[in-house]
């Protein structure tokens, strides 16, 4: 009957497509005993690996396949994993083809078992890594390349300016000398001219250093006792002057539920304070510099605090915002001609404040003025000693 | 961090009975002792732990510095003994482990009564007459295909265990994977353990010893277990007709009819 004929031409057609499929598919099929022998393999398998079937079959175990280092894996992961779980995925190896060529590959396996649980069989799907496993070297080598690169950049600028601090202190201390001589009223003014320039050149080669030595893992936070009130008002007592000849006005708001007690690292608190506020009196001209402390959170042994340094300035331009803590970055050039500075106080700054876990954030608006603020969380001294450190 | 937690204990069997402290190797955890454990939980004490770094241990109490020799892994036994209490114990430690038991049981010999060593090896590295079966090189590139398998140990730790219907009492367990381990540790330990030399160790051993010793080893070949079984004075070596490295999950009741009969 022509409908029977036709069943048995599909049915045959079928048979025949499945077996081409396995024999060609785009991965090696493997099937091998429990202990590892090898009993079916695909063509994809035997033409990526250059072995032909008889080598195969009944003579060689997967794991024989493998380099030594593979093998080592096989025996004490691979193949207690794949008898515990009844599959593995994407382990990678390499396996050795015919030619001693190495062949990247990920391997899935599958353990068939009888009714009884006992493994029958397991089959392996090989997938071909070469590319994957040449993009991962090539990755690799860029990576190592880059931090190498980023390791000799910090190294060489950390060495330059320790070579550039020496001479400048030279520098620095004959013009002071120079200053309690006998000096005609224009030398008097060179000489100023000589010490201002030489004391911004040793900032920025201190911020310089400042910033290579928390890059390289170098700078760590010091638990010790911590007095804020005392510490902001020490640093607002060192600006009061450069505020007043400017005729701007410095505030201090100090929640006072904030801890006497505290512990902390008052230089590196410190150094962000004396950044933020000394930023503030400069790109304000007219209103005020307000520093103010929050309690946001208070339990037995720690305090969560809100610092904050909000000015009427200038403010910056959205578009700047996000990239006012990069190194160097100065809101627009202007900036550095008319106000001077390194472009390096926030990001180290930013830096400090994350060493504490936490992030500093700006909002401003052009015009009204920036407000800067971070949150830190700090240990409350045990009311026995007066301070400890950690 | 209590022992018991930070090395991931679990007790079973009769609890006043002998103990049987059972340690697993490199690139595994206490499942693989899951077909062996029962036969003796009957009569003895059975005691069950990851070492940190592997299986469900606390990560957090992965110590570089401690666990850069095999004598790291040998203190965390000690104190496990230590918190439960436990003397004249039987310690069953497979490869790597079972030189770890070798060197707690030198330590603190009034703990351990009975040794049982699983494909156990002094020394990896072929060195002049000894055979270790493996060259440098050969570990090198264990080394570097552990490097390579970042993402081959990332998806063992994925949760791939369809159950388990011969133990449902483990189903709970099971819905986590077996031998999950980080990268980074697996590293270390294999450098550990497949660099040691413990075989000046070997002749200190006090206590009764059984080496089991497979066929076809690759890991631990023929002649490194008649080695140990040389050197150690009161031990017994039997040579199983199970192959590759692990018996106590593709031969156990070869492996359970060894330890029934040396006990």
């Amino acid at each position: 009957m022509p409908d029977q004929d036709h069943t048995l031409d599909t049915t045959a057609l079928l048979e025949e497509s499945s077996e081409d499929l396995y024999e060609n598919a785009p991965c090696g099929y493997l099937s091998a005993l429990p202990g590892g022998m090898i009993v079916k393999v695909n063509q994809t398998f035997l033409t990526w690996t250059g072995y032909q079937r008889e080598d195969l079959v009944g003579r060689k175990r997967f794991q024989d396949l493998l380099t030594v280092g593979g093998r080592i894996y096989h025996e004490t992961h691979y193949a207690p994993l794949l008898q515990m779980q009844g599959s593995v995925r994407e382990i990678a190896v390499e396996v050795v083809c015919a030619d001693g060529r190495r062949l990247p590959a990920l391997i899935n396996s599958v353990l068939r078992k009888d009714a009884a649980g006992q493994p029958l069989l397991s089959r392996t799907t090989i997938f071909n890594a070469t590319d994957r496993k040449e993009y991962e070297r090539e990755l690799l080598r860029a990576r190592q390349k880059a931090e190498q690169a980023d390791r000799a950049k910090s190294a060489f600028i950390s060495t330059i300016s320790h070579e550039i601090r020496t001479p400048l202190n030279a520098i620095m201390a004959v013009a002071h000398l120079l200053d309690s001589t006998e000096l005609s009223p224009a030398q008097q003014k060179y000489v100023r001219i000589l010490r201002s320039s030489s004391e911004s050149l040793l900032k920025l080669v201190n911020d310089v250093l400042d910033l290579t030595k928390i890059d390289s893992g170098k700078t760590s936070l010091e638990e010790r006792a911590l007095d804020l009130r005392g510490l902001v008002y020490g640093i607002v007592d060192g600006l009061h002057l450069k505020a007043e000849e400017k005729g701007v006005a410095l505030e201090v708001r100090i929640d006072e539920r904030v801890p006497v007690n505290l512990l902390g690292d008052p230089v590196k608190i410190g150094q962000v304070l004396t950044n933020l506020l000394g930023n503030a009196i400069k790109f304000t001209a007219e209103g005020a510099v307000v520093v103010s402390l929050r309690v946001l959170e208070l339990s037995a042994d720690a305090a969560t605090i809100g610092f904050q340094v909000s000015d009427t300035g200038i403010g910056i331009a959205p578009e700047r915002l996000p990239h006012i803590f990069d190194d160097f970055t100065q809101a627009n050039y202007d900036i550095g001609m008319n106000y001077g500075g390194t472009g390096l106080g926030l990001a180290i700054s930013k830096r400090l404040v994350e060493m504490h876990g936490s992030q500093i954030t700006v909002e401003s608006e052009p015009g009204r003025g920036s407000a800067f603020s971070f949150d830190l969380r700090l240990k409350i001294a045990r009311a026995a000693g007066p301070s400890r450190v950690s | 961090m209590s022992v018991l937690r930070r090395n991931n204990v679990k007790l079973s069997g009769q609890e006043t009975g002998q103990a049987m402290i059972f340690a697993h190797g490199f690139g595994c955890d206490q499942n693989m002792w899951r077909l062996i454990t029962p036969a003796f939980e009957d009569r003895y004490r059975i005691v069950l732990f990851d070492h940190v770094g592997s299986g469900q241990s606390d990560l957090s109490a992965y110590d570089r510095e401690k666990y850069n020799s095999l004598q790291g892994y040998a203190s965390d036994v000690l104190e496990i003994c230590q918190a439960l209490g436990l003397s004249r114990a039987i310690f069953v430690g497979h490869s790597v482990s079972a030189i770890i038991g070798i060197l707690a049981a030198i330590q603190e010999p009034e703990r351990f009564d009975k040794l049982v060593l699983v494909g156990p090896s002094p020394r990896y590295i072929n060195d002049e007459d000894y055979v270790g079966g493996f060259s440098r090189e050969d570990i090198e590139g264990l080394l570097e295909s552990l490097d390579s398998n970042y993402l081959g140990w990332s998806s063992a730790m994925a949760p791939v265990i369809m159950g388990n219907p011969d133990r449902p009492e483990l189903g709970a367990e099971l819905n986590n994977s077996f031998c999950r381990t980080d990268p980074e540790i697996a590293r270390q330990f294999a450098t550990v353990t497949f660099l040691s030399d413990n075989r000046e160790d070997l002749a200190k051993v006090r206590a009764r010893t059984l080496v089991l010793q497979c066929s076809e080893d690759a890991i631990a070949p023929q002649p490194v277990g008649e080695y140990v079984h040389r050197q150690i004075p009161d031990s017994e070596l039997v040579l199983m007709r199970a192959t590759g490295h692990c018996p106590n999950l593709s031969a156990p009741e070869e492996t359970i009819a060894a330890i029934k009969a040396f006990l």
